[in-house]
């Protein structure tokens, strides 16, 4: 009985640990967030050890249930079964890129003649490079991929806003 | 970076400021200094390309050999015109009320020997050009012919500290300047006079929200039209 108690204080734990591995970085980094530098390096680090650690922890948590399952109730079965659940769906996230859900920066950019680009005159673009090696980068492409990289006049660039 | 060529994507957000992230080390980038900030390569910063603001008449008009980003198949829709009115939208980090600007009021940042100097767009769009000192040197801001796109130059003629004035004749845009009363074009060039064939030295002008400004540059100053100027405490961090 008291190996039972262990087993869901440890299956539990997991799970809620798995959670923090996950939430805390994206908390991290979300937008419009003042922050201070060691709070970003805190965020960033606990990003890193959560592509192994997340892993192992939902591992763990799969053995406790498996362990617990013959000797536990319905009710400790459940919550038991949540945690786990939790564990395994947070490993699933940990270490993924936290901001590419909206964003898709670019790798092969094409470009068009400045008389096929449907651009208004007034639209802000982002100038880099000089004569025919000149590109725009128009603000309201930008504000979509953030970045594109590039190679301009021999120079590899990564062109961003 | 040392001979390897890097790529990246967008990480996560610092301050209003986006992260990058390297494919190929997993280092990760602040995009407005260029600096690592975590992981293999920390410490190191990548060079500053460099480039501008500006509307795409203008850059047409100055470019037209060059190549405009074609839009991405898939993406169209999201390429929209009011993406400024968006992006006001949002919500300012931890920004207090009052102060002279609104968080979110365009300015133009200027950077030279040590000394950071915003230019409000507005102030640019009632006087052009302006003329300054900024860290002990001369210099001029002008919007160009189409009354958006800004530049800022030395203005020094030879090694004469000179001023600008602007041609009010409609039609073309030039500067005319006191010591050799040569015309200029909004490359900071002289296409006539005296000094034709010689060009201005352009300082780097970055197109910001005041409260971004403000924020990265903590000691800087604010322009105001009869060049009153006031030294701004640091924001509290």
């Amino acid at each position: 009985m008291k190996r039972n108690r262990v087993l869901m204080y440890v299956v539990c734990l997991l799970g809620a640990g798995n959670l923090a591995l996950v939430a805390i970085p994206y908390e991290v980094v979300r937008p419009s967030r003042v922050l201070s530098r060691s709070g970003l390096l805190f965020g960033l680090a606990i990003w890193r050890s959560a592509s192994v650690l997340a892993p192992l922890f939902a591992l763990a948590a799969a053995l406790c249930l498996v362990a617990l399952w013959n000797r536990a109730g319905i009710g400790g079965r459940a919550v038991a079964t949540v945690a786990a659940c939790v564990a395994v769906a947070a490993a699933a996230l940990a270490g993924k890129n936290l901001a590419q859900r909206d964003f898709d920066p670019l790798f092969s950019p094409r470009y068009l003649p400045p008389a096929q680009a449907k651009v208004d005159p007034d639209d802000l673009v982002l100038a880099v490079g000089r004569g025919s090696q000149a590109r725009a980068y128009p603000i309201r492409m930008m504000v979509i991929h953030h970045i594109v990289n590039d190679v301009i006049a021999g120079v590899p660039v990564a062109v961003t806003y | 970076m040392d001979g390897k060529v890097l790529r990246f994507v967008l990480g996560g957000n610092n301050n209003q400021n986006f992260l990058m992230r390297d494919l190929e080390t997993g280092t990760w980038w602040q995009q407005v200094t260029g600096k690592a900030i975590f992981g293999p390569l920390a410490g190191h910063s990548l060079e500053l390309y460099g480039g501008e603001e500006l509307t795409f008449g203008e850059w047409k008009s100055e470019f037209p050999q060059g190549g405009v980003l074609a839009p991405v198949p898939g993406y169209e829709a999201r390429y929209a015109k009011n993406w400024e009115k968006r992006t006001m939208a949002l919500p300012v980090p931890g920004e207090s009320r009052g102060g002279e600007l609104h968080p979110r009021d365009i300015v133009l940042g200027v950077s030279l020997a040590g000394s950071d100097r915003a230019y409000p767009a507005a102030v640019l769009a009632e006087q052009s050009p302006v003329e300054d000192q900024l860290g002990n040197e001369p210099i001029l801001l002008a919007l160009g012919p189409d009354g958006v796109s800004a530049r800022a130059f030395l203005r020094k003629v030879g090694d004469k500290e000179s001023d600008f004035y602007r041609k009010t004749q409609a039609g073309e845009w030039v500067l005319i300047d006191s010591v050799t009363g040569s015309a200029w074009d909004f490359h900071g060039c002289a296409i006539s006079g005296p000094a034709q064939g010689t060009c201005l030295a352009q300082i780097p002008v970055l197109r910001e929200f005041w409260f971004d400004w403000r924020r990265r540059h903590p000691g800087a100053t604010l322009y105001r039209l009869g060049t009153q100027l006031r030294s701004l405490q640091s924001p509290t961090p």
